[in-house]
């Protein structure tokens, strides 16, 4: 029963998720899920949200194939880098990770539209950086607090 | 982007529902003064379209005078847009709509409003399908100047505001003319309005001159658009909901097309202007980034399109 709630959580976040990337573009609302569970180290969750993440992103998205791999394969570098120093579930570190994402996630989109010699308005992918360094500690907080069997942040 | 397609359709339903009860009940303030408004304007209106069907006789008989062709009337189907530049690789200027292959939305097809030129579909999934829109660097299409004829090759870019490339240095485009489609790329019918010329700069270093427009569709407030189907094209795969209810058919045993509306009530101009120096074989004004991808899925009941088109363009891939 519980590990069928975990599901219908995990369905919902996604569902609300994709409404947050309608409401907000350029967001990724996936990623503070994917975050969570990095944090929760199940490698069987893991890998099937990596798989769905992956591609509801590559499939709405207008870039090549890959860049929403790498863009998840990346965050989950960074986690493990950094999560030998910090509280794994310390806003933060979540704050201090989110940051590192938007960096990431500019740069990523910068090199794949290089790569695909598509013109990029740096403007606007300042500001979506900016937007999702931002986004991913606000959809966090809630996704963690409402995740079942988890206690709120201690720090 | 068929289970996005899922998710957002619900969301988008609900918010038409909340939208059209609050519209039907709680915003009914000055109804009486709109509709006294209203009243006056629709005479007008109808003194307007008076005058306009002369105009258009008239029109008519010219044409028929000068041996020209009209404007083919090319069918139509409408499209809800469920999202825009959806998600963190959204590099392009796109959105989402709720038709897909399997409803006739195919890489390449047209996109319409009743103002004019939005885009082409990008790519298309069974459902859903992605728009890149007119304003995108990618885009290219073929228009032409709608007083002095002056044809030229119309790109979006990263600012907000369009560009015409390829115009010549002695050419009489002047700021304020709107630029139509001009019909060569292909895909796009001859006479839809595009956009608005807005500055006219010699070239500095280059050989034509630098052309600026502006949109006439106002691309941040897009709800519904119109796809237009290729003359010849095969025929969606999926009648809609409410004629498979009626009729019984079955998934692609249906000759006809959803929500098909007469491309006069698109808002393609049937005052198709005069014939255009654009060389009608020009292909290079297919979009840098259209059709990237293509359904192989083919219908079983479909008919080959003509046979010039095969070669023609991106939409003809897919074909069977």
């Amino acid at each position: 029963m519980k590990k069928l709630y975990r599901v219908f959580w995990w369905f919902l976040y996604t569902a609300g998720a994709v409404v947050v990337q309608q409401v907000v573009p350029g967001v990724d609302a996936l990623m503070p899920g994917f975050l969570l569970a990095l944090q929760e180290n199940k490698p069987r969750q893991l890998l099937v949200l990596f798989l769905v993440f992956t591609l509801v992103q590559e499939g709405a998205g207008s870039l090549g194939f890959g860049t929403a791999m790498l863009s998840y394969a990346g965050a989950a570098l960074l986690f493990r880098m950094s999560h030998g120093f910090f509280v794994e579930d310390n806003i933060v570190f979540i704050s201090m990770l989110s940051a590192c994402l938007g960096l990431y996630h500019g740069l990523l989109i910068r090199l794949m539209c290089a790569i695909q010699t598509i013109p990029v308005d740096f403007e606007q992918l300042l500001r979506e950086s900016l937007i999702q360094t931002l986004a991913i500690p606000l959809i966090w907080v809630p996704a963690y607090l409402s995740r079942p069997k988890n206690a709120p942040a201690t720090q | 982007m068929e289970i996005v397609g899922y998710v957002l359709s619900p969301v988008v339903w609900l918010r038409d529902r909340f939208a059209s009860w609050w519209d039907g009940y709680l915003a009914l303030v000055d109804v009486a003064a709109e509709n006294a408004r209203l009243r006056t304007e629709l005479e007008q209106t109808r003194a307007a379209a008076l005058l306009a069907s002369e105009d258009k006789a008239e029109l008519q008989r010219l044409r028929e005078l000068l041996g020209l062709d009209a404007l083919r009337e090319r069918p139509a189907f409408a499209a809800r847009v469920i999202a825009k530049r959806f998600g963190p690789q959204a590099v392009l200027k796109t959105f989402t709509i709720n038709k897909g292959f399997l409803n006739g939305a195919t890489a390449g097809t047209p996109v319409v409003t009743r103002n004019g030129v939005v885009g082409r579909v990008l790519r298309a999934a069974p459902h859903t399908a992605t728009v890149l829109m007119l304003t995108d660097s990618g885009f290219r299409l073929a228009v032409i100047s709608n007083e002095s004829r002056t044809p030229g090759i119309l790109t979006g870019s990263t600012e907000r505001r369009l560009e015409v490339a390829y115009v010549a240095q002695n050419a009489r485009i002047a700021p304020g003319e709107t630029l139509i489609t001009s019909g060569a790329d292909g895909s796009f019918p001859k006479g839809i309005p595009v956009g608005v010329v807005t500055q006219v700069m010699p070239g500095n270093e280059i050989l034509f001159l630098q052309v600026h427009a502006r949109p006439l569709v106002d691309m941040d407030r897009l709800e519904e658009v119109l796809l237009l189907e290729e003359e010849g094209s095969a025929p969606p795969l999926l009648p809609p909901e409410t004629e498979r209810a009626a009729t019984g058919t079955q998934v692609g045993a249906r000759p006809a097309v959803p929500e098909r509306v007469g491309a006069s009530s698109a808002g393609v101009p049937q005052a198709a202007e005069a014939a255009s120096p654009v060389a009608p074989k020009n292909r290079a004004t297919a979009s840098n980034h259209a059709a990237p991808e293509r359904p192989e899925v083919a219908p079983h009941n479909t008919t080959l399109p003509a046979q010039g088109r095969l070669s023609a363009g991106p939409r003809a891939r897919s074909e069977p």
